[in-house]
């Protein structure tokens, strides 16, 4: 069986996280220091080299690539930016990580500032993450005081209950205190971002992995895990298995290893019916393809993918129909109102939903449903609203008897 | 100029780099329909009706945000495209309240060439928007004539607070150009969006009512709107029958600037129709005395050009006859409203004058304009009976048959001589228009070269009031 | 909520957001005045603050109620039945949690931990702490107050 490999969460347990002098005990700000000393421009070359770090936020982007784009923008004022609005449901990753180690993201941040040339940079945490915030304001001013922050001022800030503004041009649009509402691409954020100044925003994870591969090399990183998307990857391992948390694996474990290996298996006595790869708007998987590996590349073909890392486990006890119900309430709570199709959409699959599962028009409503769900995928502004219907389809197909199962029983007594 | 080639709908184009697909399609003849893309605002990509494919690329993409790049192969009309545009108007219409729609004659597939202007007869249509509105236009292309969801279309009020600017939430399609044009164009910042998700509005500031708002009466957002979320109180019927009351006497002001949207929601050819047909429409409809409004607009110049003469030598001269400008500067620049001269608007001009037309019947007056401010005042200062606009003129000739466009010319009528024009270039009728900067000339005013400024919008108000006013001899301004 | 105070952290960083909880945080919710605060105090205008109030969830604006009454709903209290007390307190004023009753009047939350566990389950009433309550005090103070 796989080893945990423990990049990110290389301190978690093992440090106290409020306190610095036992992150630099343990090798912390090295990396700042290194960094410093090679060229920006090679510091971007090790960071892409390092099997381009596919951003750890749930859209696999190049990290460098963004890095190089904001550093060739030319601009007095650039900006570097964590997301740390973890709000997919079935993600708490970055809490985890802030948590436990709050100065390497900071070091991360540092990192890219010095490569693009920022001087000032925000951590926008999630509203409901109020003990984060303080620790992560603590270790602000903790590397102020030790000077490690070399005059970049970042500030720690926090969203006020919005899940699209993990989105990050949404989260941009929040950050300059308005709706959260996402923005037209292009311009991208690295040449037009922050209060339209080129503008780098990773991931907590992201950025926590950072140090690491500047510390160890991008060779170091580049050998471990599958190398399609090299390096580990930490998930979020719930629902109904014996053992849920945070694990962090390298990218070639395959689903097995990560439920039944670290999970511990279902709950005895029970089953796996469907495991929903990715968070909330994401695809099912069913038990037979467990065999395969924690990467985008792989998970293709199962038409899944790896989205935020988060892994829900449901047994067969669970209606699909029920379960994607709930989903769909939680996307027509959170569509940001910006786009047609999505401001209406969600809420019309709720409402189709509902029906499904109070067993009205049962046929008609899925047809519905599938029609609805192509229209807001090929038409929506965001990825909120293109993959609202995402898990309801994907349920559809896997299990299509739960939601065909809900005629009321005396209909069916009558028939 | 650099080039990029480009192939839409197997069509191959050669054309400017840097243009949107709309634009570029659009120039040659490819019609892409629109709804929240308005000419002269920044597209925000709201509306998703314009979504064109582009091979390659995963889901569609705005026509009009996104722009041209070498080889893009785009395609505006697949099925895919249309499905997906008509999946986004039924899910529009089903939280729209449909007042066009009770025969199902709009957008119907089993009656697809039946005159839009037809349904104008049966009465049972009553959307201030009907015939043109532009959520309808496309409901009709799309065939959508059969909703697949709950009706969700009387879940607000209406809000007639104002008695002229009435906004109608029911069917708001919230594509934002009236809070684009409140807020960046006219920079009063009253109309903005509130609650997300379904629950999204348009409210004027902080949730009141307009009379209660920082609205100025501008009108502009009704200029905007593409369906009847917002409009103007009508008063087509109490105008009808005073026009047909032998009690009373009806004087109308008709003022040139209705012409060109008559002829655009007429869809005839320019020319077609002119203000002396419309004038023969009016009188058939019993409207006893029709003048043009040229007379009093002169009066209006002329009361500007006297202030301008008299106060000129002494600083800046500030005028406005406009009631928007009035509230602006009101709201906005209350320590300035001592130092502008506000003259009598055409309407205030008319007013007077119509007092001296009273005879042995009570007069009402109907002033017929364009200008959407004037209709405000109207109601709030009661100088004039009635005002009506070109749309609501259009639905009022279609309810009682009257196509200006058939009627000979008639002359009409006058009854003053005009006083001589002065400085037109300045105090002419000036459009309204999105740009940021107030347009400048020179004219000569008791024999000295002056240089002048005349804002546009009240956004344009706002820069000069803030102080770039002092460059200027004379300052005009209008809403 | 002090003008001087806002803008000075305005100054130093905090987001307009940041600014909205202050508020929110002194006076329960945002009101009118809040918001112009706010826009005052970040030189936007008010449209615009209200704009982003009432996108997020975690803010909400309104009225402010004459009489509040905010039920403890953290973990302690949950346990010790804080349901059940907001439950009954909805029913007696006839407002729903979050709500303020028509006639402005009164107001119902459930608020975040007040700090003082050992004494759960929590209310406020009017600011004033009641500790250890069950639902029938906390009505009768209701009655009470309405006269």
């Amino acid at each position: 069986m796989v080893k945990e490999i423990r990049v990110t969460l290389r301190n978690a347990g093992k440090i106290d996280p409020e306190s610095i002098e036992d992150y630099i005990r343990a090798g912390g700000y090295l990396a700042l220091a290194k960094a410093k000393k090679t060229e920006p421009e090679k510091l971007i070359d090790e960071i892409e080299h390092a099997g381009q770090l596919r951003g750890r936020g749930g859209a696999g982007f190049s990290t460098g690539y963004k890095w190089r784009g904001a550093y060739s923008t030319a601009c007095d004022q650039k900006y570097v930016i964590c997301n740390a609005d973890e709000g997919e449901p079935g993600t708490f990753k970055d809490r985890t990580i802030i948590e436990n180690d709050p100065h390497t993201i900071l070091e991360g941040m540092l990192i890219c500032a010095y490569a693009i040339g920022a001087r000032e940079g925000f951590i926008y945490v999630r509203g409901e993450y109020g003990h984060c915030i303080e620790l992560l304001k603590k270790a602000v001013a903790d590397a102020e005081a030790k000077g490690l922050t070399d005059g970049v001022k970042i500030h720690v800030t926090s969203g006020a209950g919005s899940y699209v503004c993990g989105e990050e041009t949404a989260l941009l649009t929040s950050l300059e205190g308005k709706r959260g509402e996402p923005r037209l691409k292009p311009p991208f954020p690295t040449v037009a971002g922050y209060l339209g100044k080129p503008t780098v925003v990773n991931n907590v994870e992201t950025f926590a992995t950072v140090p690491v591969i500047v510390d160890k090399g991008a060779e170091w990183f580049r050998k471990i895990g599958d190398p399609s998307y090299p390096g580990t990857k930490v998930f979020c391992l719930s629902g109904d298995v014996k053992n849920k948390g945070v694990y962090e694996l390298p990218t070639d474990a395959t689903i097995d290893d990560l439920v039944n290996g670290f999970g511990g298996g279902v709950i005895d006595g029970h089953q796996v019916k469907a495991i929903q790869m990715g968070g909330g708007s994401c695809g099912f998987i069913t038990a037979e393809n467990m065999g395969l590996a924690l990467n985008y590349d792989a998970l293709r073909p199962a038409g899944v993918s790896l989205g935020s890392g988060a892994i829900l486990v449901l047994d067969e006890e669970h209606n699909m129909a029920e379960f994607v119900r709930g989903t769909s309430h939680f996307f027509a709570h959170e569509s940001c109102g910006k786009c047609a199709p999505c401001r209406e959409g969600t809420s019309r699959l709720e409402e189709a939903m509902d029906a499904i599962c109070e067993g009205r028009d049962v046929e008609k409503n899925i047809g519905l449903i599938q029609k609805l769900a192509q229209g807001m995928r090929m038409s929506c502004f965001c990825p909120l609203g293109q993959g609202a219907g995402n898990p309801i389809l994907s349920a559809l197909r896997l299990f299509p008897d739960d939601f065909r199962g809900k005629a009321p029983e005396s209909a069916k007594e009558d028939a | 100029m650099p080039t990029v080639h480009i192939t839409i709908n197997d069509k191959n184009l050669t054309v400017e780099s840097g243009l949107t697909i709309l634009q570029a399609a659009r120039e040659n003849g490819i019609e892409i329909p629109t709804l929240c893309h308005f000419e002269g605002l920044p597209d925000k990509a709201n509306c998703r009706i314009c979504m064109v494919e582009i091979e390659g690329m995963r889901a569609y993409q705005p026509a009009c945000a996104t722009r041209v790049s070498e080889g893009m192969v785009i395609h505006t009309d697949s099925d895919g495209v249309r499905a997906a545009r008509k999946t986004t108007l039924e899910l529009l219409l089903a939280n729209h309240s449909v007042d066009c729609h009770h025969c199902l004659r709009i957008g119907s597939t089993k009656e697809p060439d039946l005159d839009p202007r037809f349904c104008e007869m049966c009465f049972w249509c009553d959307c201030e928007r009907d015939g043109f509105c532009e959520l309808q236009t496309l409901a009709r292309a799309y065939h959508v004539d059969v909703l697949p969801y709950i009706q969700h279309d009387k879940d607000h009020e209406l809000d007639l607070s104002l008695g002229s600017v009435v906004r109608n939430p029911n069917k708001c399609i919230k594509c934002r150009r009236c809070v684009e044009v409140c807020g960046e164009v006219q920079t009063v910042h009253n109309l903005s969006m509130a609650n997300r998700g379904r629950a999204t509005m348009v409210v004027p500031e902080l949730g009141k009512l307009m009379a209660d708002s920082a609205c100025v009466r501008c009108g502009r957002c009704v200029e905007v709107c593409p369906t009847g979320a917002v409009f103007m109180q009508e008063h087509k019927d109490e105008v009808l029958y005073y026009a047909h009351s032998y009690d009373h006497d009806t004087v109308v002001q008709l003022s040139a600037n209705v012409i060109p949207e008559l002829t655009a929601l007429y869809k005839v050819g320019l020319g077609e129709i002119t203000l002396k047909k419309v004038c023969a429409a009016l009188h058939k409809l019993g409207f006893q005395t029709v003048m043009s409004s040229e007379h009093a607009e002169k009066l209006a110049a002329d009361e500007m050009a006297d202030t301008i003469e008299r106060n000129v030598e002494n600083g800046p001269v500030i005028v406005s006859n406009s009631f928007a400008v009035k509230n602006f500067v009101k709201k906005f620049f209350p320590d300035m409203e001592a130092q502008i001269y506000f003259c009598k608007g055409s309407e205030k001009q008319f007013a007077k004058y119509v007092k001296r037309l009273e005879g042995d019947k009570p007069v009402k007056s109907v002033l017929i304009t364009n200008v959407l401010e004037q209709a405000a005042e109207a109601k709030e200062e009661a100088d004039i009976d009635f005002v009506l606009n070109a749309r609501e003129l259009y639905r009022l000739f279609l309810r009682t048959g009257g196509a200006p466009a058939r009627k000979y010319e008639e002359e009409l009528d006058k009854v003053w001589e005009d006083p001589p024009i002065r400085y037109e270039e300045l105090l002419r009728e000036a459009d309204w228009n999105f740009g940021k900067e107030p347009e400048e000339v020179t004219v000569t005013v008791n024999g000295k070269k002056r240089k002048c400024a005349i804002a546009h919008n009240l956004g344009q108000v706002r820069l000069l009031l803030e102080g770039s006013y002092t460059k200027y001899d004379v300052v005009r301004l209008m809403a | 909520m002090n003008e001087q105070i806002l803008a000075e952290k305005y100054l130093n960083g905090a987001s307009i957001l940041d600014l909205l909880r202050e508020v929110q945080k002194a006076d329960g919710v945002l009101t009118e005045e809040g918001i112009r605060l706010v826009a005052k105090v970040s030189k936007k205008y008010p449209s615009e603050i209200f704009e982003t109030a009432t996108f997020y969830s975690m803010l909400r604006v309104g009225k402010k109620a004459e009489h509040e009454v905010a039920v403890c709903g953290s973990t302690c209290c949950d346990a010790a039945g804080a349901a059940k007390i907001l439950e009954r307190l909805s029913a007696e004023l006839h407002i729903a949690v979050g709500e303020v009753s028509e006639d402005g009047k009164w107001s119902l939350t459930r608020c975040e931990c007040l700090g003082r566990c050992e004494t759960s389950p929590n209310v406020l009433f009017d600011g004033e702490l009641l500790a250890n309550a069950d639902a029938d005090t906390v009505v009768a103070r209701i009655r009470e107050a309405r006269g």
